[in-house]
């Protein structure tokens, strides 16, 4: 034995002090002045993923942070809105250069596409509005495909996308990313209505008649909220089935303010029970 | 004679029963036969080292004692595994129905009271089975420590968890003479260089794993630490950091002798695959003639083991589609005569050599 067994207690117990000593200056640090962002959430951007075996006996609640991409509209009557992740419109070659990504090769050269689609996932700043223009823009969209349905299961299919989209889907959108919060804040500098959170996107090649450098929203850093014992008598979350979807039928309706710090980290301010 | 650890007190006892049984062989041939005197003062020595092993390192005295220890070290292992995932399970149990400041506060008493335990058990154990208990328990209680924290107040995924846990478990690895909480130190120390790496390449940290050489700067550190770092008394630990050092190595070769698309290199990604497996049965070779060269007979194996599944990987992507499956076996199976026979003439060679120099 190198040490006596005092060093080896003293170094132990600083060791173990120091790690929560600075992973709680840390929160703190996060949770000082005034948030960076506070959105106001609802039973439908805050879900409980599904609870697998294991996960049965745990007493906590953690939720996700439900949160969707405006795809390009395909005018398909079965899309969904349910992702957590995705292919933006916004995210072209220009984005992606700020971005950080080597766009130099043209995207119609095919046979190299492997070497350049091969770059890694980088991290970005991604802004999450909420209940804005872009929900907007998806709910008129399931309003023109049960427009446009003509046959009897497409029609209730379109019809039921609409009633989800008005009371189930989440309507927290990404919309923009970015490599500086304060530009992001500087374009959108509503703090009630866009929150600027880490996230990481990945470059991606599309085929097809144009050919073109596209990319995707990999995740969102922190898209689990810790529900304090405070606030989880006012929070029945819907639970999610192991296919990922949501049963509306379950949960009752809540909401809870989340706050996003310094360091872009979240938490729950206040929830209570009932729609708002 | 003062020895450092109970593996090189265990070492000594074994070498003086081996020694103990040729002497008696010896007689018996009439080759060599002690006086008295000589047997009396070999014998005292003998029991007293004995005696002293026996008191402070709780030694095993013959073959029973190994099977029995071994038994022992199985149930110590099993039992620490389960008595870690008890604690991880009970605080998930119980933790939502606390307030936030008492759920810190059990989580950072857990850390330092199963910490100080430990270290109060290593005091008294002589076997060390329990101080494993103990240790496996307490580096369990500050991982969940950390990462529980992380759940509780939402904090942002880094790399930088893994550098607090690698120490801890370093630090009970060697006050302890444990070898699996080395691993576990090595372990997050290879995962943080590898972060590391793939940060300073611009990458996400989190997705280190897609490129298989960022583990080649770890592989090359760990290789060398038992050079740089004395390990007197802990003569179990360098054949760990080496065999770990080879691992880290040889499994991202194999892996991107296999999908070029994983490489950092701006390539064709089938040059990428011939080039990873020529290197991966070039490293592998100079592996094996330095493993031999330096007496390191875990480097030996462990390249010896990597020669020959980089060697079965290529016979399988060249004859698996195209032989029928009783024949490519028999090829194997050949192979492997052929690599005993060329091994047992490397071990005659090295005899002779050996002979000629005395």
């Amino acid at each position: 034995m190198i040490w006596s067994r005092w060093y080896v207690l003293i170094a132990g117990c600083a060791l173990i002090a120091l790690s929560n000593a600075v992973a709680l200056i840390g929160v703190a640090y996060n949770r000082s002045s005034e948030p960076e962002s506070q959105l106001n959430l609802t039973q439908r951007e805050l879900g409980e993923g599904y609870r697998f075996n294991a996960d049965q006996d745990n007493s906590g609640l953690l939720l996700n942070l439900n949160w969707r991409v405006l795809p390009p509209d395909s005018g398909n009557v079965y899309e969904y809105g349910l992702y957590n992740g995705g292919t933006v419109d916004w995210l072209d070659s220009e984005k992606l250069e700020l971005l950080g990504f080597d766009v130099s090769l043209p995207a119609e050269v095919d046979e190299r596409k492997h070497v350049h689609s091969r770059q890694l996932p980088k991290e970005v700043f991604v802004v999450l509005e909420l209940d804005g223009p872009v929900y907007q823009i998806a709910l008129q969209r399931a309003q023109q495909a049960a427009e446009r349905a003509d046959k009897a299961d497409q029609q209730k299919e379109a019809a039921q996308r609409v009633l989800r989209e008005q009371t189930t889907y989440s309507r927290l959108f990404a919309v923009d990313a970015g490599g500086d919060v304060a530009m992001l804040r500087a374009k959108y500098p509503d703090r009630q209505r866009y929150a600027i959170v880490r996230g990481s996107v990945r470059m991606q090649w599309f085929s097809g008649k144009n050919p073109r450098w596209g990319g995707t929203i990999v995740e969102i850093a922190n898209d689990r909220v810790h529900v304090p014992l405070e606030f989880q008598s006012a929070i029945q979350p819907m639970p999610q089935t192991p296919r990922g979807e949501f049963r509306p039928d379950a949960g009752a309706p809540f909401q809870a303010t989340v706050a996003f710090g310094k360091r872009l980290e979240p938490w729950i301010l206040a929830a209570s029970a009932g729609k708002p | 004679m003062v020895v450092d650890s109970r593996s090189d007190a265990q070492q000594r006892s074994d070498d003086i029963r081996v020694f103990n049984a040729e002497l008696a062989r010896l007689e018996r041939e009439g080759v060599l036969v002690l006086s008295g005197e000589q047997r009396q003062a070999i014998n005292k020595h003998h029991g007293g080292l004995l005696v002293g092993y026996a008191k402070d390192y709780d030694i095993d005295h013959d073959t029973r004692a190994k099977q029995l220890s071994l038994g022992m070290r199985v149930a110590s292992f099993l039992g620490a595994l389960a008595l870690a995932a008890s604690v991880f399970f009970l605080f998930r149990q119980f933790w939502g129905r606390f307030p936030t400041e008492v759920q810190v506060m059990i989580l950072i008493a857990a850390a330092l009271g199963s910490f100080s335990v430990t270290v109060w058990i290593q005091g008294r154990d002589t076997s060390g089975y329990f101080t494993k208990l103990a240790a496996m328990v307490a580096f369990a209680c500050f991982a969940i420590n950390i990462t529980m924290l992380g759940q509780i107040f939402n904090i942002t995924p880094s790399d930088k968890a893994l550098l607090p846990w690698a120490a801890l478990a370093f630090l009970l690895a060697y006050f302890c003479d444990l070898r699996l909480l080395l691993v576990a130190g090595i372990l997050c120390m290879v995962a943080f260089v590898a972060a590391r790496t793939g940060t300073w390449s611009g990458m996400y940290w989190i997705h280190f794993g897609e490129r298989p050489e960022n583990f080649f700067p770890a592989a090359l550190l760990l290789f060398f630490v038992p050079q740089w770092v004395r390990h007197a008394g802990f003569g179990g630990f360098r054949p760990v950091y080496r065999i770990f050092a080879l691992i880290t190595l040889f499994l991202p070769m194999l892996v991107l002798g296999n999908w070029g698309h994983g490489s950092y290199l701006r390539a064709d990604a089938d040059l990428i695959e011939g080039g990873y497996q020529v290197l991966g049965f070039v490293i592998s070779a100079l592996v094996i003639w330095l493993g031999v060269r330096r007496g390191w007979g875990e480097v030996t194996n462990t390249g010896a083991t990597f020669f020959v599944i980089f060697l079965y990987t290529k016979f399988f992507d060249w004859w698996w589609e195209v032989m029928p499956k009783y024949l490519f076996f028999l090829v194997i199976g050949l192979v492997a005569v052929l690599l005993l026979a060329i091994m047992r003439r490397l071990r005659i060679r090295g005899d002779l050599a050996a002979k000629g120099g005395t």
